[in-house]
This record gives C-alpha cells, sequence and structure tokens, in this order.
C-alpha cells in the first residue's frame, strides 16, 4: 500500500474507534482495503507482453518477435521503464544481384534466364534490452537509458539521455536528446568483410509538445544524425559488367562500397487531435528526412484511435513513405574492379542494395485493444507492408510485401 | 549540404508552438487525460512498426532519440 493510502487508513480508524467499536472499524478498513486495491488496478504501472509475425511474401524474410516491457512508478520523482526483445529471423533475402534476365552479360549464357532477384538464405536469432530511468525534479525530467543488442553478425551497445522541461503551465514541453550507439558488425563465411568491422551512430533532438487547445496536441522535433565507420552491409553484393560470370543463376559479386560518413537531418510534426462528437482521436504526422547519401524522403502517417464503449479500442492506420535513391545506387555497374588495365572508370562508392533505390512503401492495418478486466488489456492487429520500385530499373522483384500480425496482453498493477 | 536552413527550421520547431497559444487549464484537461490522446498509447507496437521501417528503407528516426541494436535483415 501506498504511504498516502496508510496515512488516509490510519485517519479512518481514529475517527471510526471511538463511534463505532472494533466491528465498524473493521469494517472501515475492509472498506478502505477495497477501495486501495481499486486505486491501484487503475494505476499506470504495467507489464506488457506482444508476440508479432512479420512474414514476406513468396519465401523472403519472416521474423517472429517476442516483446516483454514493464513501467513502474517506484516514487514521485522516478519511474523505472525496461524491455527485452527476442528475434527469431529466417528466410531469403536479396544478395545485390539484377535478375538473371535483366544482367548485362558481355556473352549471355544460353537457355531461359530467371526474372527474379537471386536470394540467398540466412537464419539468425537476436536478442536486445533496454533500461531507461525518468528522474523527476519540478518541471524538469531527465531519461537516461542504456540498451544492447546482440545477434552472430552484430553487437551493438547503446546510450542515450533525454530532457523534457514543463513550461507555460504544462501547456508547453520542451524535448533535448542525445543518443550514442556504437556497433561491431561480425565477420562470417557469409559476409564479403574478413575481419570485424565497427560502426559508431550519434543522433541529437531537439523539439516540443505544445497544447493547442483541450482537445489537441502538437508535437515538433528536429533531430541531426551522424554515422561513421564500416556503414556496408556485409552481405550485399554488386554486379560489375566486365568480371566474367559463369552461373547466372549464382553470380560472381563485390562487397558494396558506401561512404564511411553520413549525416541526416530529420524534421517531424504531429497533432493528435481528440474528437469529442466521435470519441475518437486522430494522429497524423509527417516526416522529411535528408541526408548525405542524396536520399531525400516524405513519410505521412494516419491513426486513428476509436473508442467504442468503455473497454474497446480500434485503431486503423495508414502510412505512405517515398524516398529518392543514394547517389551511388545502381543495379550493376560498368568495368572490373580485378582488372587493374581496365579503362572503364569504377566509382568511388558503389551499392545495389534495393533499399537505396528510389522507391515507396505502404502500410496499412488495424489493431483492436481491449480492456477485459480492470488489471488487463488484450490486444490483436494484421498490417499489410508494401514496397514498390518507383524507379524502372531495379526489378520489383527484389521489393518485399509482408503481412504483420500481433497479439499482445498488458497488466496494470 | 547546407545546415543553416535546416538548424533554423529545428529552432522555429522549438520555438513556434510556444507562441500565440491559449492556455489549457488543468481542470480542461479531460480529454487529453484519455488513453487515445497519449503520444505513448501502444509503445510495443510503435517500437515494432519503427523496426520494421528502419530495416526495410533508407530513411529512419524522427520522433526521439535512443535504443539502438540492429536486426536489420
Amino acid at each position: 500500500m501506498k504511504r498516502a493510502d496508510a496515512k488516509v487508513l490510519k485517519a479512518e480508524l481514529r475517527a471510526a474507534a471511538p463511534r463505532c467499536g472494533r466491528r465498524g472499524a473493521a469494517l472501515v478498513v475492509a472498506a478502505s482495503l477495497w477501495l486501495a486495491r481499486l486505486n491501484r488496478a487503475a494505476g499506470q504501472d504495467h507489464a506488457d507482453y506482444r508476440f508479432e509475425n512479420y512474414q514476406e511474401d513468396h519465401g523472403r524474410m519472416g521474423i517472429q518477435t517476442q516483446t516483454w516491457l514493464f513501467e513502474k512508478t517506484l516514487r514521485p520523482w522516478l519511474t523505472l521503464r525496461g524491455q527485452a526483445v527476442y528475434d527469431a529471423i529466417s528466410g531469403n533475402t536479396p544478395i545485390g544481384a539484377p535478375p538473371p534476365s535483366q544482367t548485362k552479360y558481355p556473352f549471355p549464357p544460353p537457355g531461359p534466364l530467371s526474372g527474379s532477384v537471386p536470394t540467398a538464405y540466412l537464419r539468425d536469432k537476436r536478442w536486445a534490452g533496454e533500461m531507461e530511468a525518468t528522474l523527476s525534479y519540478g518541471p524538469h525530467h531527465l531519461t537516461p537509458q542504456f540498451s544492447y543488442s546482440s545477434e552472430h553478425d552484430y553487437i551493438s551497445f547503446g546510450g542515450a539521455l533525454n530532457y523534457s522541461l514543463d513550461l507555460n503551465e504544462k501547456n508547453t514541453a520542451l524535448n533535448l536528446g542525445y543518443a550514442h550507439d556504437s556497433d561491431s558488425v561480425l565477420a562470417n563465411s557469409k559476409t564479403y568483410i574478413l575481419r570485424d568491422q565497427s560502426k559508431d551512430t550519434d543522433k541529437f533532438l531537439v523539439g516540443a509538445n505544445q497544447l493547442l487547445g483541450p482537445n489537441t496536441v502538437l508535437t515538433g522535433a528536429f533531430t541531426f544524425g551522424e554515422d561513421s565507420g564500416y556503414l556496408n552491409d556485409p552481405y550485399r553484393g554488386v554486379l560489375f559488367d566486365d568480371y566474367p560470370q559463369g552461373n547466372p543463376n549464382h553470380p560472381n559479386l563485390f562487397a558494396e562500397q558506401r561512404p564511411d560518413h553520413r549525416e541526416s537531418y530529420i524534421p517531424y510534426a504531429s497533432v493528435l487531435q481528440y474528437v469529442k462528437p466521435l470519441h475518437g482521436s486522430l494522429e497524423a504526422s509527417y516526416r522529411f528526412y535528408a541526408d548525405s547519401y542524396g536520399i531525400f524522403a516524405h513519410t505521412l502517417g494516419l491513426t486513428w484511435h476509436q473508442k467504442i464503449g468503455s473497454r474497446l479500442i480500434v485503431s486503423p492506420l495508414f502510412r505512405y513513405y517515398e524516398q529518392s535513391a543514394a547517389d551511388f545506387y545502381g543495379t550493376q555497374f560498368p568495368g572490373d574492379p580485378s582488372n587493374p588495365y581496365s579503362t572503364v572508370k569504377i566509382p568511388t562508392y558503389y551499392s545495389a542494395d534495393y533499399r537505396l533505390s528510389h522507391m515507396e512503401t505502404f502500410t496499412y492495418g488495424a489493431e483492436v485493444s481491449a480492456r477485459v478486466l480492470s488489471w488487463l488489456t488484450l490486444d490483436v492487429g494484421f498490417k499489410r507492408y508494401e514496397m514498390a520500385g518507383l524507379d524502372g530499373v531495379t526489378s520489383p522483384s527484389a521489393y518485399a510485401r509482408a503481412s504483420i500480425v500481433t497479439v499482445g496482453t498488458r497488466v496494470w498493477f | 549540404m547546407k545546415t543553416r536552413p535546416l538548424l533554423a527550421l529545428a529552432l522555429a520547431i522549438g520555438v513556434l508552438p510556444t507562441v500565440g497559444c491559449q492556455q489549457v487549464k488543468p481542470w480542461q484537461r479531460g480529454a487529453l487525460a484519455e488513453p487515445i490522446m497519449s503520444a505513448d498509447f501502444d509503445p510495443i507496437g510503435t517500437q515494432q512498426n519503427e523496426h520494421i521501417f528502419f530495416s526495410r528503407e533508407a530513411a529512419s528516426g524522427g520522433r526521439g532519440v535512443g535504443g539502438g541494436g540492429c536486426g536489420c535483415n
């Protein structure tokens, strides 16, 4: 029982004892305990579990994710939040080569050629964890965070510090954040690297939340990001026109070469609007993204939360994303890097990773959340994630389309 | 890339919302206290979605900083 509840209980006991005797005092104690229990049931502390099955069509990647999360206010000035994630990853992923039927061969091989991009089978598992504590002192809120993630080919250590300042009678909150990740890309028999490589990421954020009225919250933020070190994908290769090829379904590729430094600039804005007549709320967000790879991206998100009665919330969502290609993206490149006598100039940077191409993605679906008991919420959701190329060059078979099913629960305590 | 206009934009995002808005008093915040008005309505769902987008798209981030890790196959 919380300290405030105990004080109230003592005062009630003192007041009741002279009037009603022991039986009355016992009734008051029982009633107070019941009320205290109700009060706890409606608290903000919770433990969550969510299972997500992400499955791409046509046997591409499948990822089963289990996530555990808890949030507990230990003191009025201290809230802890922790999270653990387990991913089971398996499936086929493009290796970077174009479909054999679209490959520019100096001497085309005989016979029918596949129209799909060649893929390789990957299998991995990932454990990740995060722990953060929010420390509050008056209008100041400081949240240090530590994170860790481990796969057989990747290890990440992260630290972040977020600060929030309430202003203007809590109508405004200013937000500042800094995060640093120190990652290791681990070599194995399937990677293009022979030794482990390192990568560092820094992110700075400045933003604000502003109440625009009793029903409207505006959020704005600007993030500057800087990545340095080994920024290639160690599994993606690049096909060069002049390098001799044997089996067109198993082409000989070279490791991609991306710049070892990347800066990103990300303005973000969202509006959360309560629509009283419909007992619902709309969250609309827009993000602009630009980076030193030459990529520009626009993201529009819309989520509607519909209350049905006092226990059910239905949340349909739609998201649209569009990006331009990286300056060094191509499906295949001229020349032969292994031939020092080649007269064809090899570019400094090159990648055939379809995720750096000019493309768009759509996400749509819905989630249903039901508070079945005062202390228990269940949720289930279904989404589709669909990618599509826009450059007219990259094979449509490179782009993934996936179904995402989620099932979860939240226990309030 | 020129960073000065973007820094100005960042400042604008931080400062502009504080100007010229009506004060919302504590007793007017009934709707704001609804779970569906919480930016943290579904923390796991938001994070899982962001992880999918991060794995498949060149752009990521914008909502906040922190976290880490890959799982980007």
